[in-house]
């Protein structure tokens, strides 16, 4: 029978510490989780027979395999979906307290799994919830008569107990910088532009306010419609699909300087590609194993999994030099498809003298049309597979004329492309707001934009924004400031514009700011931040050399701390000042350093003949301080004389180790 | 039926150490009867001189009767013997009023209960009716009888035996009623060298005459009036408190000792302090004595079975003596 009074405690312990993986397994795996509880919230209320082995074993079978195969390999998503499924298994089983403990405890693995996925500010107050109730309940098991309020309290006094611990371990227990020990990908839950884009693809981010990431500049930040961010550069256009192409310079890139030179710190959140984002145009950036790539965007050699934090100069008004080998990549273009684009561009280019009026035309075009900046372009969504998906830029260009910044920039690009001009397509970030406590920057992925560059002979290459030439705006404001209204969800249009933004929005800055101090202070503690902890105080370690000797500091400092705690807990009983007592156990310690041991539960004749049996030769002060103790504890009458002789005869009372067995 | 039917021949000094030879004489005298069971004995002594009443169980023929006929012929306390069965009635241990026809009046037959030991023999064999009447009884040291109410003889000890084998056609004791009795009790087989010397010795009946009283009534009162004296030291009350806090929150058990649990073992701690000579009690005590009061009362979680001696002696290895 389901054993009511310990079931519903566990099974809502499993229930807070599962909760936040719902987003990280697989729809099915949730499914068989509330289906499990629910089954033994029913069984406890109607104390239905547990049931069998065979059944069960043949299910936690079953759910394992399933788990491993429909979570792309042996992932972390895979061992979290194991191992809530068999947490809520074994539920179906704990009457003994050895399975209520193990249930217990396998929930703070799922906890710890919680922080792979996510550590901000509000999952970790989470985490400390969880863990609150699941030691309450854990008390709960062993003390099940007193209650709710009391484990909860205890639970919350331990949690006290252990800050000092908890310091101790975060700020000098040795930390390994990144790479083999850092945390595997994580897959879900990660936005952001992958490397290649289509119609449709930066729109998708525009309702999506999440940070991408934030800045802080070593001086006065530039002005807002400078700040393109540049993220990923696309050469090749297969007729849907811009793409990063095939090709790798990793040879170092050349500019032409200008004077205004832009240092920063940028705190990337993780986006699970290999760009990092820098503003337009990087000349360095510093990360570990990330390389300013010839067409100058930024590649990482590792996915980018967690948060990462690099700092970088950039020159605002640089352009780049292209090389021979870039400017025929630049006019790559699929053999045939949209061919009134095509016309279109070749007019131009008869036209025209020099390029910079094959721009300018192209730019008029945009322009004087009623292109309308929409997030909603209507077929041309690639999405849509009923769509002819063949002469896309030709319907944009000449029928719908509605867009977002992608399909400016790559329409723009084709025509640049199909007029002999070199053309490539930059997607990242334009804009970003300042918070107004913290003086950073954020830049949010409803900031994302690609632009264009293109090639000419006399300034190298030349960015081109034709989103500023169909509203100019944008560069000023948010995407969702310039779009129609009704565009926007209308959470976030009440949240700007609606009548409590007044409030609001200082209100989202400061939460803001928290949660970068939070990445920046909290999370982002990494083992450099460390070891200039150490060399403030003077002691200058090496991260890779001297682990050992990181490990004796922590040691050094958690040591005397917890011989504190033990020697508080085991000095406990007698904080009232009991002399007697603190005499009596100073006397087993004697004892027990020989290696007569009093167990708690021996009283002090018992004691006493337990050692006499193991040490005749100690009979003699063993029965004199014996006896007074028990005449002082139990007796009727203590004298203080007596007390004093008993500490007396304990202080002198040394107890040597026998030499020959 | 007079209370003091006998003198003692060597009555006992207020000196505790003469005292503890007239208790091992006691123990001897018994020991000559009943073979090996020296520590049986000291605990049915112990079980007196607290006030409680004792509960034997163990299967028919390994003493119990012999046992309290013997106890109560050395302390020099009248004995009673109540054979129960399925057909008993109350009137059959209390008494009953009978008229008379010469005076015409109603006169009082007093019943087995009137005497100083009762030995009631099988009593899970009789109806709860006649049980509650015997459990009353010893709660009260009186009994209520066509409503007039008479005093029980003092001091007052009852033995009672169970059969733990036969279930059929028995009324287990409830649990409250276990709670009046103060030791459970087991006495077991003999060991090879005692029934060795019991074989030979051909039975134990002829010997029982060759028994002579060592204590009186008032001797024996005397000394339950000295066991309640015995000194119980603020740190053995926290370790007998520590002791029942333990079995209220430990899963093992189905409920904890209750606070009568907890008071029946200070007061057999006292008399076992006062049994071995001593004027305050040691936390030994509470241990020797604690498997004896509390078998019976506690229960496990899971199966209800009851709890064995060795896993309470285990509870005890838990709890922690105070330093």
């Amino acid at each position: 029978m389901f054993a009511d009074r310990h079931t519903i405690p566990i099974l809502t312990a499993v229930v807070i510490c599962t909760l936040p993986h719902f987003a990280n397994v697989a729809p099915w795996v949730v499914v068989v989780c509330l289906l499990l509880w629910t089954y033994t919230a029913i069984a406890v209320r109607n104390s239905w027979a547990i049931p069998g082995k065979l059944g069960k074993g043949i299910l936690a079978g079953i759910l394992s395999f399933l788990a491993l195969t429909t979570h792309e390999g042996f992932t972390i998503e895979a061992f979290i979906a194991l191992l809530a499924l068999m947490i809520s298994l074994k539920l179906l089983e704990n009457q003994a307290t050895r399975d209520r403990m193990i249930t217990v405890i396998l929930c703070y693995f799922l906890l710890v799994g919680a922080l792979f996925f996510d550590d901000s500010i509000i999952a970790t107050a989470y985490m400390i919830f969880a863990v609150l109730s699941t030691t309450a309940v854990m008390i709960h098991i062993n003390r099940p008569n007193d209650g709710l309020l009391p484990p909860l309290k205890l639970s919350a006094t331990l949690m006290i107990q252990a800050i000092p611990i908890m310091l101790i371990m975060f700020l000098l227990f040795p930390r390994i910088q990144g790479g083999l020990w850092g945390r595997t990908p994580v897959n879900s839950g990660r936005t952001g532009f992958s490397d290649e884009i289509t119609f449709g693809a930066i729109a998708q981010l525009a309702q999506n306010h999440e940070v991408a990431f934030r800045v802080e500049f070593a001086e006065e930040p530039p002005a807002r419609d400078k700040l393109y961010w540049r993220g990923i550069v696309l050469w090749e256009f297969n007729g849907t699909t811009w793409l990063r192409g095939s090709e790798r310079w990793r040879t170092p890139p050349s500019l032409q300087e200008t004077t205004q030179q832009i240092s920063y710190t940028l705190t990337l959140e993780p986006h699970n590609e290999h760009w990092l984002i820098a503003l337009d145009l990087p000349m360095r950036v510093s990360y570990r194993r990330a390389w300013l790539l010839n067409d100058h965007a930024v590649y990482s050699w590792r996915r980018i999994s967690q948060r990462i934090a690099y700092s970088g100069e950039s020159y605002l008004e640089a352009k780049a030099i292209g090389s021979p080998k870039q400017q025929e990549s630049g006019l790559q273009l699929p053999e045939e498809g949209n061919p009134r684009s095509r016309e279109l561009a070749a007019s131009w280019a008869e036209q025209a003298q020099d390029p910079e009026q094959i721009v300018a035309l192209a730019l008029n075009y945009f322009r004087e049309h009623p292109f309308v900046y929409s997030l909603n372009p209507g077929t041309l969504d690639t999405d849509d597979e009923t769509a002819d998906s063949t002469n896309l830029m030709d319907r944009f260009l000449f029928d719908s004329r509605k867009g977002f910044c992608e399909h400016y920039a790559c329409s723009f690009a084709f025509l640049m492309r199909s007029a002999g001009i070199p053309a490539r397509i930059v997607a990242g970030y334009q804009g970003g707001s300042i918070n107004r406590y913290g003086g950073y920057l954020v830049v949010r992925q409803s900031d994302a934009h690609a632009w264009c560059e293109v090639w000419l002979p006399t300034q190298g290459w030349v960015r081109i924004d034709p989103t500023a030439a169909v509203a100019p705006e944008r560069l000023q404001n948010d995407a969702s400031n310039v779009l129609p209204a009704g565009e926007m969800t209308r959470t976030w249009a009440f949240f700007r514009t609606g009548p409590l933004a007044k409030w609001l929005e200082p209100m989202a800055s400061a939460w803001d700011l928290a949660n970068s101090l939070w990445n920046r202070w909290v999370m982002g503690y990494s083992a450099s931040e460390q070891l200039n902890i150490f060399s403030r105080l003077g002691i200058h370690l090496n991260a890779r050399k001297d682990l050992a000797k990181r490990l004796g500091i922590f040691l050094a400092s958690a040591l005397p701390l917890l011989l504190l705690a033990g020697f508080l807990i085991s000095r406990r009983r007698n904080v009232t000042g009991d002399k007697i007592a603190i005499y009596w156990l100073n006397f087993c310690q004697k004892l027990g350093d020989i290696g007569l041991v009093r167990s708690p539960g021996q009283g002090p004749r018992d004691y006493m003949q337990y050692i006499l049996d193991h040490r005749s030769d100690l009979e003699g002060s063993t029965r004199e301080i014996v006896t007074l103790y028990i005449a002082l504890r139990y007796g009727k009458h203590a004298k203080d004389e007596d007390i004093k002789k008993l500490g007396n005869l304990i202080k002198h009372f040394a107890p040597r180790k026998r030499q020959t067995q | 039926m007079s209370i003091t039917r006998m003198k003692p021949p060597s009555p006992p000094s207020k000196n505790r150490s003469d005292l503890h030879t007239v208790f091992e004489q006691i123990t001897e005298q018994v020991g000559q009867v009943i073979f090996g069971k020296q520590e049986q004995v000291q605990l049915a002594l112990c079980c007196l001189f607290a006030q409680g009443h004792l509960l034997i169980e163990d299967i028919p023929g390994i003493g119990k009767t012999t046992l309290a006929k013997v106890l109560a012929e050395t302390l020099g306390l009248d004995f009673r013997r109540v054979q129960c069965t399925s057909d008993m009635l109350p009137g059959d241990i209390l008494g009953v009023s009978v008229f008379e026809q010469k005076s015409g009046n109603f006169i009082f037959h007093q019943g087995p209960i009137f005497t100083q030991v009762l030995l009631s023999d099988e009593i899970n064999r009789t109806t709860p009716k006649t049980q509650s009447a015997l459990l009353e009884a010893m709660e009260e040291v009186q009994v209520t009888i066509e409503g007039k109410t008479r005093p029980l003889p003092t001091p007052f000890f009852v033995i009672a035996t169970l059969n733990p084998l036969e279930q059929a056609g028995t009324f287990p004791l409830p649990e409250s009623q276990l709670d009046r009795f103060l030791f459970r009790i087991k006495l077991g087989y003999p060991d090879r060298s005692s029934e060795l010397k019991l074989l030979r010795s051909g039975g134990t009946q002829k010997k029982s005459k060759t028994i002579h009283p060592i204590l009186s009534a008032e001797k024996v009162i005397q000394c339950q009036q000295m066991a309640a004296r015995v000194h119980v030291s603020d740190p053995l009350v926290e370790y007998v408190q520590d002791i029942l806090d333990h079995t209220r929150n430990s899963p093992d058990f189905h409920t904890g000792l209750s606070p009568r649990a907890g008071l029946s073992l200070v007061r057999a701690s006292q008399a076992w302090a006062f049994i071995n000579g001593r004027d305050y009690c040691l936390p030994e005590d509470v241990q020797k004595l604690l498997p004896f009061v509390a078998s019976h009362r506690l229960h496990r979680l899971d199966s209800q079975a009851e709890m064995s001696h060795d896993e309470l002696m285990g509870l005890l290895l838990t709890v922690p003596v105070p330093a």
